[in-house]
């Protein structure tokens, strides 16, 4: 018997079931990717090693690891950032932590799993209809929470605007299983913390690329796990000599992942060919609720960003990120210089010189430091100049 | 977004430069002209600003420092050819402006810092 997972076309959805068609082609489950994924159903051995696999990246996914400062030790913490604390935290298990599907026990894991992609069908009635996906399921509805659907705000009052009107959702078993999944798919990501205990400057950067093919999404997902090395602070690294750099929001993790791409991807005909233009940037700063906001940038050109990568090959470490904004009387101004940088990285990706220029007005009476003057002409005379 | 011809970037380029060095002038002290250049509302105040920055190098001039500028003058042509897009223009001279404004102050600094440990 065959098992379809029909493409939802949603951003989050989609890459879930992505992520879930590589777990499988892992598993040597031979998987055809039309509009949706479509395998033959899992076998008892089968379902064992997916909930294996499952429960195997939930560390080295959604921990990191931090040195104890009174013996010195590495310690694993939780990325407690995301969306995923569980309220209930009784017994033993060791992901008790979590919350939804990866909170279960791997027993009750391989039931989900179990009645999801076997072949054991329900003999109840398909009665219910998921509210988010539209389809009839036999199994009970849950409130859908932000662990699987990282904008939803069901379970937050402080989230639905009016606290006395709370908005209520409820999701089928599938989209439940597919949302918490997502978390451990490898998305280029920066979690940026200023300062320690700072809830303002205490957010993270997600990265999903939006490609309506899914096959397609396949391909360009399999690419970029390539290039992604998993760090405690991001999974796209640039090295400034031996110093590890990270970006430090949405528009700078782009142009740091492509220069990554460049660099790591060997036999390139048409950069055009390696870089999706969609993308959707998922914002999520921790405070006592986690606030989550999307933003979708669409390169409009995508033909400019190749010709400067042509001639520049490092655009954002080699001259972005040098830069930083200095006072007049020669303080180093942090927030200015992250604000820089955002508006370099996103004037280049948005093509748009104008956004790119207002990053060297003088501002607050800081003017803009640090610039190689060799990279500018390249940049300015590739962006603004007939070749 | 206009596609400008190399000899047009070097006017521009040039021209930033001249900006740059009449605003630090000795010491820093027309930054103003920067403001004033960028809040240029219309074509016809960006090219008074740019005269005024032109002005203000003679007077730079009599307290010692010497600013060539004759960049500023092809500026001016190449302002009234594109005059629908002169905001294109005022970008590109902004970021050389501030670029060469920021490696003069740099410069200095370094020189007196220098100069200072030389007395120490």
């Amino acid at each position: 018997m065959e098992v379809k997972v029909e493409q939802y076309h949603d951003w989050w959805f989609d890459n879930a079931i992505e992520f879930l068609g590589h777990l499988l082609e892992e598993l040597g489950v031979n998987v055809e990717w039309r509009d949706g994924i479509v395998f033959d159903a899992l076998n008892d051995e089968q379902l064992e090693m997916l909930v294996e696999r499952i429960e195997g990246l939930i560390e080295p996914k959604l921990k990191y690891p931090r040195e104890n400062e009174e013996t010195g030790s590495i310690e694993k913490r939780w990325r407690v950032y995301l969306p995923l604390t569980a309220s209930n935290k009784h017994g033993s298990y060791k992901f008790k932590y979590l919350s939804g599907f990866l909170g279960k026990e791997p027993t009750l894991k391989k039931r989900v799993v179990t009645s999801l992609l076997s072949d054991l069908i329900t003999e109840k009635k398909k009665e219910k209809i998921c509210e988010i996906c539209s389809r009839p399921t036999p199994f009970d509805l849950e409130e859908t929470t932000q662990g699987v659907y990282p904008v939803a705000n069901n379970n937050l009052k402080s989230l639905n605007g009016v606290r006395s009107m709370k908005t209520s959702f409820k999701n089928c078993l599938l989209c439940s299983f597919l949302g918490y999944i997502e978390w451990l798919d490898n998305i280029p990501f920066v979690w940026y913390m200023d300062v320690k205990g700072n809830n303002k400057t205490d957010y993270t950067y997600y990265l999903y690329p939006k490609i309506e093919n899914i096959q397609e999404l396949h391909i360009f997902k399999e690419m970029l796990r390539e290039v992604l090395t998993e760090r405690k602070y991001s999974n796209i690294v640039v090295m400034r000599g031996e110093r590890e750099r990270y970006a430090s929001e949405g528009y700078s993790l782009l142009l740091s992942l492509f220069e990554n791409m460049v660099r790591n991807i060997k036999d390139i005909e048409r950069l055009e060919d390696i870089f999706c233009d969609r993308w959707i940037c998922l914002f999520i700063e921790k405070g006592r609720v986690r606030y989550t906001n999307l933003e979708e940038i669409k390169i409009p050109n995508i033909k400019s960003i190749e010709k400067i990568f042509r001639k520049l090959r490092k655009p954002y470490s080699n001259l972005i990120d040098k830069t930083f904004a200095k006072s007049l009387k020669g303080d180093i101004d942090n927030d200015l210089s992250r604000e820089n940088k955002y508006l370099m990285s996103k004037g280049i990706i948005m093509d748009d010189f104008k956004v790119f220029a207002k990053a060297f007005q003088i501002r607050q009476n800081c003017i803009l430091a640090g610039v190689s003057k060799d990279m500018l002409d390249k940049l300015i005379y590739s962006w603004r100049c007939e070749e | 977004m206009i596609q400008f011809e190399s000899e047009e970037m070097e006017v521009m380029k040039r021209s930033g430069q001249v900006v740059g060095e009449v605003a630090y002038g000795n010491r820093g002290e027309n930054i103003t002209e920067f403001y004033q250049l960028d809040r240029a509302r219309g074509v016809e105040e960006f090219e008074k600003q740019i005269k005024n920055i032109g002005l203000k190098s003679i007077s730079i001039g009599k307290k010692g420092k010497s600013v060539y500028t004759e960049p500023l003058t092809h500026l001016i042509e190449l302002i009234n050819k594109y005059k629908k897009n002169y905001d294109e223009i005022r970008d590109i001279v902004l970021v050389y402006s501030t670029f060469y404004f920021s490696a003069i102050k740099y410069d200095k600094e370094k020189q007196s810092s220098k100069g200072s440990d030389r007395n120490e």
